[in-house]
C-alpha cells in the first residue's frame, strides 16, 4: 500500500489511515523513505537519446518510402493479395494450439470409440473396422475443436513461464 | 519528446503526458498521408521511445534500430490506429514488442554490462550543490541500480522502466505492455523488491568498507 500512498493513488479514507499508521510505525516510515529515495534514484537514471535521432528516423522513413515507390514501379501486379487480418488470426490460433488440439482429439476419439464399441472390442479385439471408427472419431473431434477455437477465440492456455531473460544492458 | 515530464515532488502523481490534443491532430493528418505531420510526431516521441527501448536492447545501436523500426511500423500501421489509445502508448507498445522480439531471437548473454557511466557523470555534474564525495556515492549507487535493472527479467524491467524511470502513469504503462493495471502493479512490486534488496546489499557493502 505504501507505493500507492507515495503516488497519492489511494482513496481519501485509506490515505488518512496510512498517514495515521505512519505516525506510529517507524518501520513503515523507513520503508516509505526507501521508496521515495528509490523513486528519485530511478528517475535520475533516465537515458539520454543520441543527438539527431529524430532526424535519422525521418531519413529512414524517407528511404523506406523511396524504396516502396521503386518496388511499386518494378513489381506492380506481381504482389500476392494480402491475407486478411481475420484469416491471419484464425491461422495463428489454429497453428499455436495444434499440439493441444491433436492430443485432445486423440483422447476424445479413443474415448468415444471405447464407449460405443467396448463390447465389440472385448469380443473381437482390435480390428480394422474399430481402427477406422476410432480414426473417424478423431478427425471429427479435431475438426470440431478447431471450429470452436476459431469461433469462440478463447483466452490462450497458460504457457509455461519463460526463462529469466538476462539481457545485457546497453553498452556505453 | 512525448514521454511524461518529471514530477518535482517526492510524493505525488509521477507522470503527466506532455502531448495529447496536438498529437491527435497530427495523427489525423498523418493518417491522411501527411508525412510532415508524422515527422513532427517523430520529433516529439523519438527520444522518449529510445529511452525506453535502450533498457531492453543489447546495445545503443540496436536501440536506435528498434526506434527506427517502431516508427516505420507506426507509419505503415496508422490506418489501423483509430485513436482508442494515446499515440505515444501505441508507439511505445510497438517499440517494446520489437525490442522483445529481437531479445527472443538473440542468444541470451549471461554477462551483465554496467551501463551509462557517461550519463551518471552528467547527472552528477549537473547537481553542483552536491559535494564530490556525495557525487561519487550517488554514481556508485546508480551503477548498482543500473546493474540491478539490467539483471531483471525483461517483463519486470519493461514495467519498471516505463513506470519508474520514464514516469508513465500506471494506466499508460499498462497500456504499453498490454496488461491490466493489477498485473502491471504486481510486476512493478516484484521489480522494486529486487532493487530494494540490491540497494540494501549496496548499503551493507559500503558500511563494511
Amino acid at each position: 500500500m505504501l507505493p500507492a500512498y507515495r503516488e497519492q493513488a489511494l482513496p481519501a479514507d485509506q490515505d488518512a489511515r496510512v498517514r495515521a499508521h505512519l505516525r506510529d510505525c517507524a518501520d513503515c516510515r523507513a520503508s516509505l523513505a526507501q521508496l521515495i529515495e528509490l523513486a528519485s534514484d530511478l528517475r535520475a537514471l533516465r537515458s539520454r537519446a543520441p543527438d539527431g535521432l529524430a532526424e535519422r528516423v525521418i531519413a529512414h522513413l524517407d528511404a523506406d518510402s523511396a524504396s516502396a515507390r521503386l518496388s511499386v514501379v518494378t513489381t506492380a501486379g506481381d504482389e500476392p493479395a494480402p491475407r486478411t487480418p481475420a484469416a491471419t488470426r484464425a491461422w495463428t490460433i489454429a497453428r499455436e494450439q495444434l499440439p493441444r488440439t491433436l492430443a485432445l482429439s486423440f483422447v476424445v476419439g479413443v474415448a468415444i470409440t471405447l464407449l460405443k464399441d467396448l463390447g465389440t472390442l472385448l469380443s473381437d479385439g482390435i480390428t480394422v473396422q474399430t481402427c477406422a471408427v476410432c480414426g473417424a472419431n478423431f478427425v471429427a473431434a479435431f475438426a470440431l475443436l478447431n471450429v470452436w477455437l476459431l469461433l469462440a477465440r478463447p483466452r490462450p492456455w497458460p504457457r509455461r513461464p519463460r526463462r529469466r531473460n538476462r539481457l545485457c544492458a546497453p553498452r556505453v | 519528446m512525448g514521454a511524461p515530464s518529471a514530477s518535482s515532488s517526492n510524493r505525488g502523481p509521477i507522470a503527466t503526458p506532455r502531448v495529447t490534443q496536438d498529437d491527435r491532430v497530427l495523427v489525423a493528418l498523418a493518417r491522411d498521408g501527411d508525412r510532415a505531420a508524422f515527422d513532427e510526431l517523430v520529433r516529439r516521441h523519438a527520444d522518449g521511445l529510445y529511452a525506453v527501448v535502450v533498457r531492453l536492447c543489447a546495445d545503443r545501436h540496436e536501440a536506435e534500430e528498434v526506434t527506427q523500426e517502431a516508427f516505420l511500423r507506426a507509419w505503415r500501421g496508422l490506418p489501423a490506429f483509430h485513436g482508442d489509445a494515446q499515440f505515444f502508448t501505441w508507439l511505445f507498445r510497438i517499440g517494446v514488442n520489437e525490442a522483445r522480439r529481437r531479445a527472443d531471437g538473440m542468444r541470451r548473454r549471461a554477462d551483465v554490462v554496467v551501463v551509462s557511466l557517461d550519463e551518471q557523470r552528467e547527472h552528477a555534474s549537473r547537481d553542483r550543490s552536491v559535494q564530490p564525495v556525495d557525487r561519487a556515492e550517488r554514481a556508485d549507487l546508480r551503477r548498482t541500480l543500473d546493474a540491478a535493472i539490467a539483471a531483471l527479467p525483461v517483463d519486470q524491467r519493461a514495467a519498471l522502466v516505463l513506470r519508474d524511470v520514464e514516469g508513465l502513469s500506471t494506466a499508460q504503462a499498462a497500456a504499453v505492455l498490454g496488461l491490466r493495471e493489477a498485473a502491471l502493479k504486481s510486476r512493478l512490486h516484484r521489480a522494486r523488491e529486487v532493487l530494494r534488496a540490491g540497494l540494501a546489499d549496496h548499503a551493507r557493502r559500503r558500511g563494511a568498507s
